[in-house]
């Protein structure tokens, strides 16, 4: 279906005539009707693949030896890291392409249509990378491979980029992560107040930026918290049931917050288009707003389980005394 | 927001005006949809009954084996295997099965030394002497007893012997427990007329799960002609049957044969004129293409959600209420060895959660491009006739 | 954006169906017309000069093939089919010659249906239809099915349903087709009526009756898609 939308996609692209009112042109026009509903329900596929993918994986680790979560299921075949990857991209990606179809469609004489199908012909053959990916993942695993999980991964003494990220220390990455939002925030208010480009260009930097902080602080430290266990920092246990769901909520407004964030600096330039002018600055406030309301809650999530948790007093202590050394005995005496 | 309430609310009553056309798409889609989720629902519980037998599996199971085929196992291969280093407990065990030519069913029958921890869920007490025995639901039922009831069973010499009821299993999964009668390890002896000195099989207990197969390997090389299955091995032949990934392939394939229905019965029926002068009325007086495809896409998800719940409704009522009437004949095995067949009802989200994603989204997408070619219609094909 | 005095102005429009096609057939050559704001004018001619696919094509319907349709100083022609939709939506009531209204729905349903696809809510869609409907005395019917009323009945509802959106032009298509002297006349009365709201009526008729009425302000008389004069 996808591929129609793109075949679609192409022929538009050569085609589009707005001048001319010929009936290939109003044929045209109509297609970009279908290609967008197919689009819509290709996006729609894709959030929800996303979230089937991490469950199947996360439902099969029980096959292989050694795997206790979803990081497990992956490693046994490393194709799965990269599915994983390309199915968050994509999801941004369908979702910026809807944004700038939505954009397109609020000009009276189709401002963005070029473009629009320049990047759904970029966009279509990620979408079969990815399906391809996702194809040599479950065919090329193999119940015999032994596996090690996320244990092993993101433990804080190793030599990947995972484990020096899960062996940041808790106090400073918390630091970092908590003056990151507030930056944030005040960009963001002050974005509402003043519809500087620059302003719009920071703003959506911070929003890539706090992002990637997020993840780092997910894997160092808030997962602690989840888990109730200072060594235990894998980013996918905390989908499981025993941790009450609570990956699904912080993931979902994370990501959501971040893409809203990343728009108005994305399409700062398309503000600038004289059919887009009128309703331009007022979508902007909507995704700056919605962009926030989503962030504080995925800080606000994430310190009421820093609060709430029963590891409290241990990472006062820990984050008073700057010491990571002790980690590594707590294990003995919280293992299940 | 209010806009697409409205829309579904139209599409409510115009699923409802074309009464007999939405009846024949959703029971179609309905039996459709029920068969995927008795399938998936059947195998998922057997899975999960499996799962919690082998839960209770010992680590290593050793046999012997003679001309290829199961043997007895002298029972002082337990105390051999037991100076392996890293093996813990290891237990003979003595156990068979019974035919019932009263009743004609097969029990399994099984010899306990007082403590086997995994048959918890018991009403009465385990058996202590010879002349007493435990049995599961399935067995009190068919024999018509229970605790301090009498069970008279025909031993290997063809005597009737009575045993005295001192428990019996109510386990949540009866596929674990249903058929079975504990007897004492000396009372089955007697009753399967077993040579002394020789038990069913050795059950071993390893302290780690990662040298489960160095203590296999020495197992074999300590006693040539036992057969040590581990419980990976185990998992692994429970998996062969019920293969995930043949799961997924059903899915795959289940939810193509939505799709493929669908596609032909909207070819059979198509549009309706009396359906595209509706849409034509609708565009001519202010809906735009946008609005119709919306209008179609909730009519497909309407039809689709209520197909997908009465279908699980009925593939759940089919699989724990009506003992999966339908699907048992297939796979006969199990109701040979259980007499009465009856699974544990057993829901797992992610089940239903993948069932509706094989069935509603293939219905959607495939009304995707008639939905479209009836949302272009023109406004002003209506005013010219 | 200056009010003028016309609220259509069409600047050569020409219209092709079917192009390029064995069945290819010229239904406008060159029209250019203008119709003033508030009055009644009437397209006026036989069937097949042309009247209705004019009509269609001030209306927003269908997009002529060559020219300029200029709506309240806008030209309409070049907009892309959502916006030619809320120009429908928000400034266009239709009455058909065949009613067109859905028959297996209720009255009020059928009149509620221009407003469905907006963000009004319910309730306001609900007191509006009302209102509408009370001025037709059409309100102890709004729970019938339409394919059970009388002729004339469906055309109040299909009124009722032309005005719900509240708009500024009415464009009625052979109105008086189906209707007996009495009923013709009262639709007249309805006409004029919304002309007296300040509405702007077009209507296409062959009917004597209608053009030869004395509210009718203009009439444009049409024969083989081209012009037969203005008076």
């Amino acid at each position: 279906m996808t591929l129609y939308a793109g075949l679609l996609g192409t022929v538009v692209l050569l085609r589009w005539d707005f001048q001319s009112s010929s009936a290939y042109q109003l044929s045209l026009e109509r297609k970009t009707y279908l290609i967008s509903t197919i689009m819509n329900y290709v996006l729609g596929f894709q959030i929800l693949s996303v979230f089937l993918f991490v469950y199947t994986a996360e439902d099969i680790h029980q096959l292989f030896v050694g795997a206790m979560c979803a990081t497990g299921s992956l490693n046994a075949n490393p194709v799965g890291w990269l599915a994983l990857l390309s199915k968050i991209i994509i999801c941004f990606a369908a979702g910026l392409w809807l944004v700038l179809n939505y954009l397109d469609h609020l000009g009276e004489d189709f401002p963005l249509v070029r473009l629009k199908y320049a990047v759904l012909l970029v966009l279509l053959p990620c979408i079969c990378a990815d399906l391809y990916l996702q194809l040599q993942y479950f065919l090329g695993l193999d119940p015999d491979i032994i596996t090690s999980c996320c244990g092993s991964l993101f433990s804080t003494s190793g030599g990947s980029v995972a484990s020096s990220i899960a062996g940041l220390p808790a106090g400073p990455s918390m630091v970092v992560f908590y003056t990151g939002f507030v930056l944030y925030a005040v960009t963001s208010l002050f974005g509402l107040f003043w519809e500087k480009a620059f302003l719009r260009y920071l703003h959506s930097s911070l929003a890539a930026l706090f992002f990637i902080i997020s993840m780092a602080s997910v894997v160092s430290f808030i997962s602690m918290y989840v888990y109730e266990l200072p060594t235990h920092h894998c980013p996918f246990d905390m989908i499981q049931k025993e941790y009450s769901f609570i990956g699904y909520p912080l993931y979902a407004t994370l990501f959501c917050g971040v893409f809203f964030g990343l728009l108005p600096g994305i399409f700062q330039r398309a503000g600038s288009i004289p059919s887009l002018q009128r309703n331009f600055r007022k979508i902007e406030r909507t995704w700056l707003l919605f962009s926030l309301g989503c962030m504080t809650s995925f800080v606000m999530l994430t310190t009421y389980m820093v609060l709430f948790s029963n590891l409290t007093y241990f990472s006062v202590l820990k984050v008073l005394a700057g010491n990571t050394a002790n980690e590594r005995i707590i294990p003995c005496l919280l293992q299940h | 927001m209010i806009k697409h309430l409205k829309i579904i609310d139209y599409a409510l009553t115009s699923i409802l005006r074309r009464r007999n056309k939405s009846l024949a798409i959703i029971s179609a889609f309905t039996v459709v949809v029920t068969a995927l989720a008795s399938i998936l629902l059947f195998s998922n519980s057997l899975k999960k009954e499996a799962a919690s037998l082998l839960a209770s599996a010992p680590d290593l199971i050793v046999q012997r084996t003679m001309g290829g085929r199961h043997e007895l196992i002298p029972t002082d291969y337990a105390a051999q295997i037991r100076k392996i280093h890293g093996v813990g407990e290891v237990n003979a065990r003595y156990w068979g099965y019974y035919y019932d030519a009263l009743t004609g069913a097969n029990f399994t029958v099984l010899g306990t030394e007082g403590n086997p921890e995994t048959l918890q869920l018991l009403e009465g007490r385990l058996p202590a002497g010879e002349g007493e025995c435990a049995i599961g639901a399935g067995v009190a039922n068919l024999k018509n007893t229970g605790t301090g009831g009498e069970l008279i069973l025909v031993d290997s010499s063809n005597t009737g012997v009575l045993y005295e009821v001192t428990g019996v299993f109510r386990a949540d999964s009866s596929l674990l427990t249903n058929d079975l009668i504990v007897l004492s390890n000396d009372a089955i002896k007697g009753f399967f007329g077993l040579p002394p000195g020789k038990a069913t099989d050795v059950a071993v207990q390893v302290f780690n799960e990662n040298e489960l197969q160095t203590v296999a390997a020495k197992v074999k090389r300590l006693l040539p002609d036992s057969r040590p299955i581990t419980r990976t091995e185990l998992v692994r032949t429970y998996d062969m049957v019920f293969n995930w990934r043949s799961g997924m392939m059903l899915s795959v394939f289940g939810a193509a044969l939505i799709a493929f229905c669908i596609l032909a019965w909207d070819k059979a029926t198509g549009i309706s004129a009396d359906e595209k002068q509706e849409i034509g009325i609708l565009k001519a007086i202010g809906w735009d293409t946008s609005e119709v495809l919306a209008l179609k896409f909730w009519e497909g998800v309407i039809i689709a959600l209520t197909s997908y719940l009465l279908g699980t409704i009925a593939g759940y009522l089919h699989i724990f209420v009506f003992n999966a009437f339908l699907l048992a004949p297939v796979i006969k095995g199990w109701s040979v060895v259980f007499p009465d067949f009856h699974l544990t009802p057993h829901l797992d989200p992610y089940l239903f959660f993948t069932l509706g994603f094989l069935t509603i989204a293939p219905y959607v997408a495939s009304t995707v491009i008639p939905a479209w070619k009836t949302a272009i219609t023109d406004p002003d094909t209506i005013m010219r006739g | 954006m200056e009010r003028s005095a016309y609220i259509i102005r069409t600047h050569h429009v020409k219209k092709v169906y079917n192009p390029g096609k064995p069945d290819e057939m010229t239904a406008l050559h060159d029209i250019s017309v203008e119709i003033e704001r508030g009055g009644i004018t009437v397209l006026q001619g036989p069937s097949g000069s042309g009247k209705t696919s004019l009509l269609s094509a001030i209306g927003c319907m269908s997009r002529p093939t060559e020219g300029k349709i200029f709506v309240d100083g806008k030209d309409v022609v070049k907009l892309p089919e959502r916006f030619l939709t809320e120009m429908r939506r928000n400034k266009f009531g239709f009455i058909f010659q065949q009613y067109h209204l859905i028959r297996s729905l209720s009255v009020l349903d059928n009149i509620v249906l221009p407003l469905c696809p907006t963000d009004l809510p319910p309730a306001e869609m609900k007191e509006r239809a009302l209102a509408v409907m009370d001025r037709f005395s059409i309100t102890e019917k709004k729970k019938m099915k339409v394919k059970f009323l009388s002729g004339g009945e469906q055309q109040r509802v299909a009124i009722a349903r032309a005005l719900i959106n509240n708009p500024d032009v009415i464009i009625a298509d052979e109105p008086t087709a189906h209707l007996d002297k009495k009923l013709a006349a009262e639709f007249m009365d309805i006409l004029a009526a919304l002309c007296g709201e300040n509405r702007t009526v077009v209507i296409a008729t062959h009917d004597a009756f209608v053009y030869e009425h004395s509210l009718v302000g203009k009439i444009i008389a049409m024969r083989d898609g081209r012009l037969a004069g203005a008076h």
